[in-house]
């Protein structure tokens, strides 16, 4: 319990410390802490489902434009927290039937579906904007700074955590290990495996949408090209397996200094940044499938694994 | 007495292999029923079908005259029937007292936190694990695991049990003191339906048994009755022994 208590107090205090942060940054510096909590955003509710399920999602980006085209669309017409509200309501529901129509395929098809999914989405408001409005993009205009953007992300973030530790903690989370383990000794102990895992898929989904459309209004020119990239879903799926997407921190950590990678070799790289990125991926999935974390851990064990034969560590340390 | 699972006219066709084909039988309230038959006779299938692992391609099966077939198995588990697996299943990952605990806090009275904890303990010490539930699971010997996967099944309170040959596999030590826990169950009144192929132990806990052979059912009365019955011996060795 004390362990718990304090947990959460050094969380309050490095969310407060991360709040603060903009008044020492420059406008670059505050684009940036907002890109990358983002990133860290999408990566951990990214992992929420597909951490534990190993269902592979590339929908990210489905979800984010989806965010960011409700706020689009409606920004002008409608109170911003209201517009907010419903892009989550919009996600949630394309959630649910999506998930209740492809749950059932596994492993590689998921992978297809979801990539499918984006590309269809992204071809209908193509060509919704094309033949019915009549034109490709929208403009947001929204009294919104970088400063609240970042802070609204911050703040989801910390609740797409405080989620992931919530579910670690509950009957949910040891259905999920349980699935995890054993599908058929699930659903014999009861386990509504199909219904957790539409459960999980919406609630990462929901927390996707609300990202894309959070961050909607710092773009201020809006089209399907820029919204519906399919490399956001890239990014997202090779930071979570960089961190380790089974761990609560490991999105995070992952997300970290790959964002601030991308961005440099963006800056730096700007023809070859795609090439540097694929190269990236093909050595993540190579050299840390697990995750670092994983990786770490696993080193661990070994060294201690190796030591324990000798009895007392000290003394083999000292007659070094 | 009363049935409290009535089966009807099942069959199971995969592909064109008719794996069951029209057994019909019933256990009462409060019987150790035994389903017995030589290799590849369609046993596991039946029991699969009992617990939603497979779904029937026809007939009905019936649970308290509840119908239970063409149920997904998360729900027949939660109308009250639990089971062991032929090859037994241990959730790795988890500790003793876990692999418990995931079938208390998923049957319809669901306990968590520490009353769960609480009766796991009482659970695994009913099957002689007591104080082991912070083991891991993986570090457990063959017995203590298939005493894990029946304190498990044992868990979700059911009202049927199904066995699937969960004393095969056991030293002679081992097996008479899976009996005697088998037995234990009997007296607190559990329905149980096992599959087995150690006729000593199916003599000395079913006080009736159902013989099927290639996918039918060709016996079906009293244990002793039963075992001594041509046919079935038949069945078992050949016909040159009948």
């Amino acid at each position: 319990m004390i362990r718990i208590v304090g947990g959460f107090g050094l969380a309050a205090l490095a969310l407060a410390a991360l709040a603060w942060l903009p008044t020492r940054f420059g406008a670059y510096g505050v684009g940036l802490l907002l890109g990358m909590t983002g990133y860290v955003t999408l990566a951990s509710a990214w992992a929420l489902f597909s951490g534990p399920t190993r269902y592979i999602s590339l929908a990210t980006v489905a979800f984010f434009g989806i965010g960011a085209y409700t706020v689009a669309v409606l920004s002008e017409s409608l109170p911003y927290p209201l517009v907010l509200a419903i892009a989550g309501v919009i996600g949630l529901v394309v959630a649910l039937v999506v998930g209740l129509a492809t749950l059932r395929l596994v492993g590689i098809y998921f992978v297809i579906f979801t990539f499918g999914l984006a590309e269809l989405i992204r071809q209908l408001v193509t060509w919704y904007e094309v033949n019915v409005t009549g034109t490709l993009g929208r403009y947001i205009f929204l009294p919104i700074s970088s400063e609240q953007i970042y802070w609204q992300l911050l703040g989801l973030a910390a609740i797409t955590i405080a989620i992931g530790w919530w579910i670690s903690r509950s009957r949910i989370g040891l259905a999920l290990k349980v699935i995890g383990d054993d599908e058929t000794v699930a659903a014999h102990t009861g386990i509504n495996i199909a219904g957790v895992k539409l459960a999980l898929f919406a609630v990462s989904a929901t927390i996707i949408t609300l990202v894309g459309a959070i961050q909607a209004p710092r773009w201020t020119y809006v089209e399907p090209s820029i919204v519906f990239n399919p490399t956001i879903s890239f990014l997202t799926l090779i930071m979570a397996l960089l961190g380790g997407a089974n761990r609560l921190w490991g999105p995070m950590l992952g997300a970290i200094p790959l964002f601030l990678l991308f961005e440099w070799l963006s800056a730096n790289f700007p023809n070859h940044y795609s090439i540097i990125l694929g190269l990236m991926f093909i050595a993540i999935v190579f050299v840390v499938p697990r995750g670092v974390l994983a990786f770490f851990e696993d080193a661990l064990k070994q060294v201690r694994s190796r030591r324990a034969p000798e009895v007392p560590v000290e003394a083999s340390e000292a007659t070094q | 007495m009363t049935a409290l699972i009535e089966i009807t006219g099942l069959k199971k066709q995969f592909g064109g292999l008719a794996a069951v084909s029209d057994v019909s039988f019933g256990v009462n309230e409060g019987e150790i029923v035994a389903l017995l038959g030589p290799n590849g006779s369609g046993k596991t299938t039946v029991l699969n079908m009992i617990s939603g692992a497979l779904t029937p391609t026809a007939g009905h099966i019936a649970l308290a005259g509840d119908t239970i077939s063409g149920l997904p198995p998360h729900k027949i588990a939660h109308k009250g029937v639990a089971r062991t697996f032929q090859l037994v299943k241990i959730l790795p990952s988890l500790t003793v007292a876990e692999n418990v605990i995931a079938a208390l806090a998923f049957r319809p009275n669901p306990l968590w936190g520490a009353p769960a904890l609480e009766r796991a303990s009482d659970l695994l010490a009913d099957v002689g694990l007591a104080g082991r539930g912070g083991e891991h699971a993986d570090d457990l010997t063959y017995i203590d695991q298939k005493r894990m996967e029946l304190a498990r099944a044992l868990a979700a309170e059911p009202r049927l049990l199904l066995l699937d040959e969960w004393l095969s596999g056991l030293n002679p030590t081992e097996l008479a003191i899976g009996i005697d826990l088998i037995m234990s169950l009997r007296e607190r009144g559990m329905t149980i339906l096992l599959v087995e192929h150690i006729m000593e132990a199916v003599r000395a806990l079913c006080s009736r048994a159902v013989v099927m052979n290639v996918g039918k059912k060709i016996a079906d009365g009293p244990t002793a009755e039963v075992l001594a019955d041509p046919g079935v011996i038949a069945a078992y060795l050949g016909e040159g022994h009948a």
